[in-house]
């Protein structure tokens, strides 16, 4: 009979989980979605400019969150009482910010639950779109590691910034082959050189972002009737895997020009699903740290966000519940432009970033709890600052990768200057401690 | 804190204890006698009531990517009045939110049902992580999870290069080890990479287009794995053509191919397909059943289908893009992921009327009815893939009322009255035999020891049960649950969170197996396959550990 012989384990085995060294956390750049591995077999010295761009900004910032945070003195009891006073006093909460680990997530969540309020991220445009068009139509899709080793054929739509947003993209797709690649959009020519020279064998189709959907489908169209004489032609048709790649934050940029984006979305991964009718076909929809929220939002409440929370559970509506929207109104309100709803309303800015806070919300005029390492420039008696560690980098959380199929844990080391002390926080709270400390009490 | 139970009746799986009709819960064992003079801190009477260790689900999707894009997929709800309406009546049969529901509701429902341990079957290396935090965040369930292997390049490749299976043990092993698993899944093994190839179909013995091996080969490898570094569990097997009709002979090759090694079929429901009949499409299950009676190496879980919207999600890549156009709605979600494994989620509608429909229940329950020991077939639904969990009570009604399975066969369609054998198997379980399928075979298959039984110093997880002619409301509306000696949940309502733990495996020469991923050509060879360390999606254990959380090991297999 099966398991009839076996044993019970009297003594648990030693600390082994079965990873190299069981007591190290991984080193990771947590400044972009990408989580490049700091390792100490990388040959790079200091993760410097050399290594990315963006590191070095977001460093940059971090380093001066910190320094503007040094002052003044923030009792913590006092700030406890103080934000809970304007917790209790309304009723009307949003829970809104820059989420981007699984246990900032957590938190947030657990404080929307617990004042009943709407929660939704602050840039929540790029996740949703594409959220809403899988929502309609579903998806094939292709994970980083999977297309870098499968795909014959590379589609990336898109411009400069998406480099500016993962710079290191161009080496973590390329697996050392020269694959084709068209590069489709607005690329300038430093951009194109960034992918040749990760090994891919590029060709940039200079076109409108708004119209590749409809290009692409008719070049299929094409190539069904096998009319090919182009370079890019022969690619497609010769194509085994195709992966289709893109942000979702570009197509919400302004000069894109994409009205309807849920509808590109949606066209383009149509013709994905038709491809594969007869080949193997994936889109590759790059996402910020914040798909992090994202998952831990569906998992816990089974919504991606734009929420709700009421007495029977979590009230999904993702064109309502929208943070911005939440916003405008009450400012009007505030302004005495829409007086209908006399809701006491507050906002609770949750924010594992260094940045800065939105001038919407510094312009909201509601009362005003915020969770950041980076001290807001507002000075009222209705705002309360809760002053985070960087998590991340002062501590070690869990983040999704861009392609949402990867939950890494792991914390950045300190390595392009030394963070400055923060004299009068001491060790700060992490943003997860803070919330716990408000809701506990 | 002592607790006694007194007045009630002890059934577990190895039988109804007719010696004694009280246990004390001691902290967090059973005792059946305590020292004279001891205080008990409290005490129930409970006459018509009887107490069974908790349940154990062995093959539950609760965590990971899939489960979470399921969610994601479906956040349609039904209409809340309707719901209200129903839960004022029977609070028990209030459908869930979701066919996936979001895991507080997941860990509340499984309570509610006297459910204490959940595991999921088909945890991607790359995303354990994931798996672990949703399973961590369901509370009230200890969990764990079947790390996926057999569609993963690392290993194909071994397998293409004749590595010796020793070396290639050591990589399964820490698979195991570093994603924080209790057992290896394969899901058609080979198949899902080969349909990355473009391959659409992929029989046993046919050859993967690139790596040059076929399933069998693949299976053999992990299943002489699975006994040599003494994981407790066998190899937990999803066989290649899922759902084909014809399948049952792939299913019984399968078993002969890993003669000599244990091995546990799942969703066996799926595969005992024959292809006669007026549709071409039959029941195979008087053959599997016949294998699992005489072998003592193999068992399985059903994965029953229940008629209802559900949702099916599998790694099987390759068969849910093949049922793509049976979705309903008309959505679906394909993935390829990581040079590990894949994931289809297609959201379907199981309906009394349909031929296939109603032969595919017909068969599970035939497989529950011809399987003699039931020590050897669990009940599952695959949830959600044949039904969601909330659905075990209505299905333990089905296997101990020959009359109320009668009375849904009669609604099925004519041919599947016309051809099916489920009438002439007249078979009732017993107490004893559901808690054999539900709890205690699941146990003793996954090596938990001290849980499934109700013996002196067994876990004090259990579950009070008021007797009930009915079993869909005894089983679906216990009065008590206790986890660890602590009450938890009475008359449906949840009490406390209670502390939960995550299940690991016990590995043999765990020292030789921790050196696989030390080794620099190995961690070359992986991240040149990923991009990145085999450290990046490594667990450490206090990532499992924490405020009410921890973890256990099972016992491994001598």
């Amino acid at each position: 009979m099966v398991g009839r012989n076996c044993t019970a384990f009297k003594t648990p085995p030693a600390e082994f989980v079965g990873m190299t060294d069981p007591h190290e956390t991984a080193r990771l750049c947590t400044f972009c979605s990408l989580l490049c591995e700091l390792d100490r077999e990388d040959a790079s010295p200091d993760f410097g400019e050399a290594f990315c761009s963006r590191r070095h900004r977001e460093w940059e910032i971090v380093t001066s969150a910190r320094r503007d945070a040094a002052l003044p003195t923030i009792d913590s009891d006092d700030a406890i009482d103080a934000a809970q006073k304007i917790l209790a006093n309304s009723k009307d909460v949003l829970v809104t910010g820059r989420v981007h680990c699984v246990e900032t997530a957590r938190a947030a969540i657990q404080l929307a639950r617990r004042f009943s309020g709407m929660l939704d991220l602050w840039e929540s445009d790029a996740g949703m779109d594409a959220v809403l068009a899988i929502q309609k139509n579903g998806l094939n899709s292709v994970s980083l590691a999977e297309a870098r080793e499968r795909t014959d054929c590379w589609i990336v739509i898109g411009s400069d910034g998406l480099l500016e947003e993962v710079p290191r993209l161009p080496q973590a797709t390329s697996n050392g082959r020269k694959v084709p690649m068209l590069l489709m959009g607005n690329w300038s020519a430093p951009s194109i050189a960034a992918w040749k020279d990760a090994g891919f064998d590029v060709v940039g189709i200079p076109c409108s972002m708004k119209k590749i959907p409809g290009a692409l489908a008719e070049a299929t169209r094409q190539a069904q009737n096998m009319e090919w004489d182009s370079q890019v032609g022969e690619w497609l048709h010769q194509a085994k895997y195709l992966t289709v790649l893109w942000s979702g934050r570009e197509l919400t940029y302004a000069s894109n020009n994409i009205t309807n984006r849920e509808l590109w979305i949606e066209s383009l991964l149509h013709w994905i699903a038709q491809r594969n009718e007869v080949i193997r076909a994936g889109a590759l929809i790059w996402s910020s740290l914040e798909a992090g929220f994202q998952q831990t939002c569906t998992w816990q409440t089974g919504f991606p966000g734009r929420i709700r929370f009421l007495r029977q559970g979590a009230e999904y509506r993702p064109h309502e519940y929208v943070a911005k929207r939440w916003v405008a109104r009450k400012a009007g309100t505030a302004k005495g432009e829409d007086a209908r709803t006399p809701s006491k309303p507050c906002i609770v800015w949750v924010d594992d970033t260094s940045e800065s806070l939105p001038d919407p919300i510094v312009q909201a005029g509601v009362p005003l709890v915020v969770l950041s390492p980076r001290k807001p420039t507002l000075d009222h008696p209705s705002m309360v600052w809760l002053p985070c560690a960087s998590t991340g980098i002062e501590s070690t959380e869990a983040y999704f990768r861009g392609d949402q199929s990867l939950l890494v844990s792991g914390r950045n080391p300190v390595s392009i200057t030394e963070l400055p002390e923060v004299p009068s926080g001491g060790s700060r709270l992490r943003v997860n401690q803070w919330i716990a400390r408000l809701i506990a009490s | 804190m002592i607790t006694l139970l007194k007045d009630i009746k002890l059934v577990d799986g190895y039988g109804v204890k007719t010696d004694r009709d009280a246990i004390y819960l001691v902290d967090d064992r059973i005792e059946t006698v305590l020292p004279p003079g001891t205080v008990v801190d409290a005490e129930y009477s409970l006459p018509g009531h009887l107490v069974m260790p908790g349940g154990i689900d062995l093959h539950t999707h609760i965590g990971g990517g899939k489960v979470n894009i399921a969610r994601l997929l479906l956040p349609e709800r039904p209409a809340r009045d309707a719901i209200q309406e129903l839960h004022d009546r029977k609070p028990w049969l209030e459908p869930l939110s979701c066919p996936v529901p979001n895991t507080w509701e997941t860990g509340q429902r499984y309570l509610q049902m006297g459910y204490t341990a959940c595991f999921e079957p088909a945890m991607l290396a790359a995303n354990a992580r994931q798996s672990h935090a949703e399973m961590q965040d369901t509370p009230w369930l200890d969990t764990g999870a079947y790390v996926l292997l057999g569609n993963d390049r690392m290993l194909l490749d071994m397998l293409a290069r004749a590595v010796p299976q020793s070396q290639i043990e050591e990589y399964i092993g820490w698979m195991i080890a570093a994603h924080a698993a209790c057992g290896v899944k394969v899901v058609n093994p080979g198949g899902i990479d080969a349909f990355k190839f473009n391959q659409r179909s992929m029989n046993f013995d046919d050859l993967h287009p690139h790596f040059g091996i076929s399933p069998r080969h693949i299976l053999q490898c992990l299943a002489r794995a699975t006994d040599s570094i003494g994981l407790a569990h066998p190899l937990h097997v999803h066989c290649s053509n899922l759902g084909i009709p014809g399948n049952i002979a792939t299913t019984l090759a399968t078993i002969d191919a890993v003669e000599g090694s244990r091995l546990h079929l799942t969703h066996a429901q799926y595969h005992c397909y024959g292809n006669e009949g007026p549709h071409g499409f039959s029941s195979g299950a008087a053959l599997l059943a016949e294998r699992v009676n005489r072998s003592d190496r193999l068992t399985i879980d059903v994965g029953q289908v229940l008629f209802g919207q559900t949702v099916t999600l599998s790694a099987d890549t390759m068969h849910q893009y093949a049922n793509r156009k049976l979705a309903s709605p008309r959505k679906t979600i394909f993935q390829d992921l990581e040079c590990q494994a894949g994931c289809g989620v297609l959201p379907f509608r199981y309906r009394q009327s349909q031929y296939v429909h109603g032969l595919q229940w017909t068969i599970g329950l035939e497989l529950f009815l011809r399987v003699v020991d039931p020590f050897k077939v669990f009940l599952t639904t695959d949830h959600p893939n044949g039904g969601p969990f909330t659905g075990y009570p209505h299905l333990i009604r089905l296997l101990m009322d020959y009359d109320f399975r009668m009375s849904i066969f009669e609604r099925l369609h004519p041919d599947v009255k016309g051809t099916s054998s489920l009438p002439s198997l007249k078979r009732e379980y017993r107490l004893d035999e559901i808690a054999a399928v539900t709890r205690s075979g699941p146990a003793r298959a996954l090596g938990l020891v001290q849980r499934g039984t109700l013996a002196e110093g067994s876990l004090a997880d259990v579950v009070v049960y008021r007797e009930d002619r009915n079993a869909e409301t005894m089983f679906a509306s216990p009065s008590m649950v206790f986890r660890r000696g602590d009450l938890v949940m009475r008359n449906g309502v949840c009490l406390d969170d209670c502390p939960k733990a995550t299940i690991l495996a016990t590995l043999r020469d765990r020292d030789r197996i921790a050196g696989w991923g030390r080794s620099k050509a190995h961690r070359t060879s992986w991240k040149e396959r990923y991009g990145y360390s085999p450290d990046l999606t490594a667990m450490r254990l206090d990532e499992l550990r924490g405020e009410g959380r921890d973890v256990e090991w099972n016992a491994s297999h001598e």
